[in-house]
């Protein structure tokens, strides 16, 4: 299904007089629409989600005089975190409420998930007390929802009583949108006389007690719906509660939820995974390999040339091109999760156990996020409450495996654990998990001292209900992720590939290297080499490899294919050249899934703390535990299956 | 028994109430105050999911003592 495009007038004829802006600022409560509603009127992009605290940071965009058929007027929307009152608890929070007090919006936009009234108008009921001056416009949103529990929301009654001005939409199926955006005109035309709102002598006493506050929300929840009310209100929908019985079951929860990852990883990097990266590689990056080779040497290309364009940089992108099925079928999988509605619940499942790490629940969601890539899950943790519990995250947060690193696991393990290599990859993303809980106790334990550890924030969280994943937005997400990755293949992994060709076809005296030996790369890889002894890997190219992936993780398989000379490298090909043996190999496999985050993540971690100091911390710690897993999986390797 | 205050944590499943008082700050910003009406939908060992004002949150167990609800029928 398809969101039809915003047309919210007959296009008028573009004038040259001076066109007035208004600026809208998106506000409303986590979940209720803020982001789907920015995307419906902008068509810009936007992380959407069905799950309280998707949008971490601010985002806008015109909506230009000719597309509204006004030409004095262009609207500029401004998307923003959610927040459930005018006092902030998190850091995102902060942001929003931040522009609110310091940006002089013309209108506010409130958005009200309609299905749940009173929440909404909590916040509603804050802002016409905090901002009386500024029109306040009110999206109820997910109307359609409510028409199908047999409800309606008499919008001229909400208007009256919050001298605001209110609309029904559906933001997801674009309904009411042009009606909306006339409200927003019109409310910025009445700015000189706002509306009077009935309730505002109420609302203005500042000791208004909260039984008044909560009769108030109620009551004008029941005067502006026709319907029960009441029962739509209290009573949960029952496809929720059936599935909550289960997938919060204290019994069943937990195998559930591994049963859940288990089948992700089946299905992204077993026999469905592999099915279609053989497809891609046969449809796609052959012939772009072949077509590339005929047409350098069709050409009569320069030796040098032929050699930097097929063996550095066509090599370093098809070897990575051919697993991008798998990161697909993954991230395909975590936004079914995400739009389902699952997400928040691990973390209400998963908060006792992991309070007594030292973290809440909450901390799960970054983590999962992670498994897709760990920029986003860094941001992700600016919906944690205590600043120390976030610090914390986003300092261990590159210790979780991202889809990045997929390419180089299943190259390994198909050699490894024929048949399972699936399993070998979720073990592998389990260990970043492991570490990752590990590191938080000892981090919390440094941080308070012996006998000072402070208490783990108390966990509320909402818990959405339950949707079928809309295809179109599902369709969205995979269509950016493949846009993202493709892009990514174009430039960090293209660069990575040439700079790799470039360090280890030429010597320090910028002469070609007669032997690889010779070459910048390997001569320094094998200054650095010795450290991996203890490790079990010391040879120049796989050292080579690591610093490679520092700037993207992918390219660590490009630079293996490239160092080895091979279009995809294998592991049996290594074992075969003595470069790795069964037992290194599984220890070269632990150091990459841990060691060093890649440019952008770090950047991510650098931004969200600001300190030098946050980011060498968590260089530090990836390292160390980087090492020491490696260490210790080689020895045990050696002592069990030696 | 009807109309005599308890704690969240006293709340069987399917039981409804009337929030009495809630003693922590956080919980009343996320519109959790006197007056809201609340339906147990599950109760576990470590915490508990509530409907208030049409919202379902899961809360975890310490906090159920900052809570005191009115039972009603």
């Amino acid at each position: 299904m398809q969101i039809p495009p915003p047309i919210f007038a007959a296009a008028g004829k573009e004038r040259l007089a001076v066109v007035k802006n208004i600026s809208v600022l998106l506000i409303g409560t986590p979940n209720s629409g803020k982001s789907t509603l920015f995307y419906a009127l902008t068509r810009k992009k936007a992380e959407t989600g069905n799950r309280a605290g998707v949008t971490v940071s601010e985002n806008s965009a015109r909506i230009g005089s000719k597309r509204l058929g006004r030409g004095d007027i262009s609207v500029t929307l401004f998307d923003l975190p959610g927040i459930y009152s005018l006092t902030p608890h998190t850091k995102d929070e902060q942001l929003t409420l931040k522009k609110l007090y310091e940006y002089p919006a013309d209108v506010i936009l409130n958005v009200i998930d309609s299905t749940s009234l009173e929440a909404g108008l909590h916040l509603t009921l804050s802002l016409r007390e905090r901002f009386p001056d500024t029109p306040l416009v009110i999206a109820l949103n997910m109307i359609d929802e409510l028409e199908k529990l047999g409800l309606y929301i008499d919008e001229a009654e909400l208007e009256a009583r919050l001298g605001a001005y209110a609309s029904a939409i559906s933001a997801s199926g674009g309904k009411g949108l042009a009606e909306l955006v006339e409200k927003i005109l019109g409310a910025d035309v009445a700015r000189e006389t706002p509306k009077k709102c009935c309730l505002s002598e109420d609302v203005a006493k500042k000791d208004a007690s909260e039984i008044a506050r909560s009769v108030m929300r109620k009551k004008t929840g029941e005067r502006i719906t026709k319907g029960d009310y009441r029962s739509m209100m209290l009573s949960g929908s029952k496809i929720t509660d059936r599935a909550d019985r289960l997938l919060l079951s204290p019994i069943f929860g937990i195998p559930v939820f591994v049963l859940i990852v288990a089948s992700l990883f089946y299905i992204s990097f077993g026999k469905v995974g592999s099915f279609i990266s053989d497809a891609v590689d046969l449809a796609v990056t052959a012939p772009i390999r072949g077509l590339a080779e005929r047409s350098l040497s069709g050409l009569s290309a320069a030796p040098w040339l032929s050699s930097l364009i097929n063996g550095g940089i066509m090599t370093g992108i098809c070897a990575v091109l051919d697993f991008l099925p798998g990161i697909l079928l993954l991230s395909l999988g975590l936004c079914l999760l995400e739009d389902s509605g699952y997400l928040s619940r691990v973390a209400f499942l998963f908060d006792a156990p992991m309070r007594r790490v030292g973290i809440s629940g909450k901390a799960l969601i970054p983590v999962l996020l992670g498994f897709g890539c760990t920029v986003s899950s860094v941001l992700a943790s600016r919906n944690l409450t205590d600043s120390r519990e976030r610090k914390i995250c986003s300092a261990l947060l590159p210790l979780i495996s991202c889809s990045a690193r997929s390419p180089l696991y299943l190259a390994f393990c198909a050699t490894l654990l024929p048949d399972f290599s699936w399993v070998l990859c979720l073990l592998l993303y389990s260990l970043g998990i492991c570490a990752f809980l590990l590191g938080v106790c000892l981090l919390s334990y440094l941080s308070q001292g012996i006998g000072k550890q402070k208490a783990v924030p108390e966990l509320i969280i909402e818990l959405p209900k339950y949707r079928i994943p809309r295809a179109s937005v599902v369709c969205l997400k995979m269509k950016e992720q493949t846009a993202h990755f493709l892009r990514r293949a174009g430039t960090v992994i293209f660069l990575s590939s040439a700079v790799t060709w470039l360090t280890s076809s030429f010597s320090f005296g910028f002469s070609f290297a007669e032997t690889s030996g010779d070459s910048m790369l390997l001569r320094f890889s094998s200054y650095v080499s010795p450290l991996f002894a203890p490790l079990g890997f010391n040879d120049p190219r796989l050292v080579a490899a690591l610093i490679s992936g520092i700037s993207a993780k992918e390219s660590a398989l490009s630079a293996l294919c490239i160092l080895f000379g091979t279009a995809s490298v294998s592991l049996s090909s290594l074992i075969s050249e003595n470069v790795l043996t069964m037992h290194s190999a599984l220890s070269f496999l632990v150091f990459f899934s841990l060691y060093l985050p890649c440019f952008p993540a770090m950047t991510a971690i650098y931004e969200e703390s600001k300190k030098l100091s946050s980011l060498l911390l968590s260089c530090l710690s990836c390292l160390t535990f980087a090492y020491i897993c490696s260490f210790l999986t080689y020895r045990f390797s050696l002592c069990f299956f030696g | 028994m009807l109309g005599t205050p308890v704690f969240l944590s006293e709340m069987k499943e399917g039981e409804r109430g009337i929030i009495e008082s809630c003693k922590e700050p956080d919980l009343r910003d996320l519109g959790i105050m006197a007056g809201a009406e609340v339906l147990a939908v599950g109760i576990r060992k470590s915490g508990g999911v509530f409907i208030i004002g049409g919202r379902r949150f899961g809360i975890s167990r310490p906090l159920f003592r900052k809570i005191l609800i009115k039972r009603i029928g």
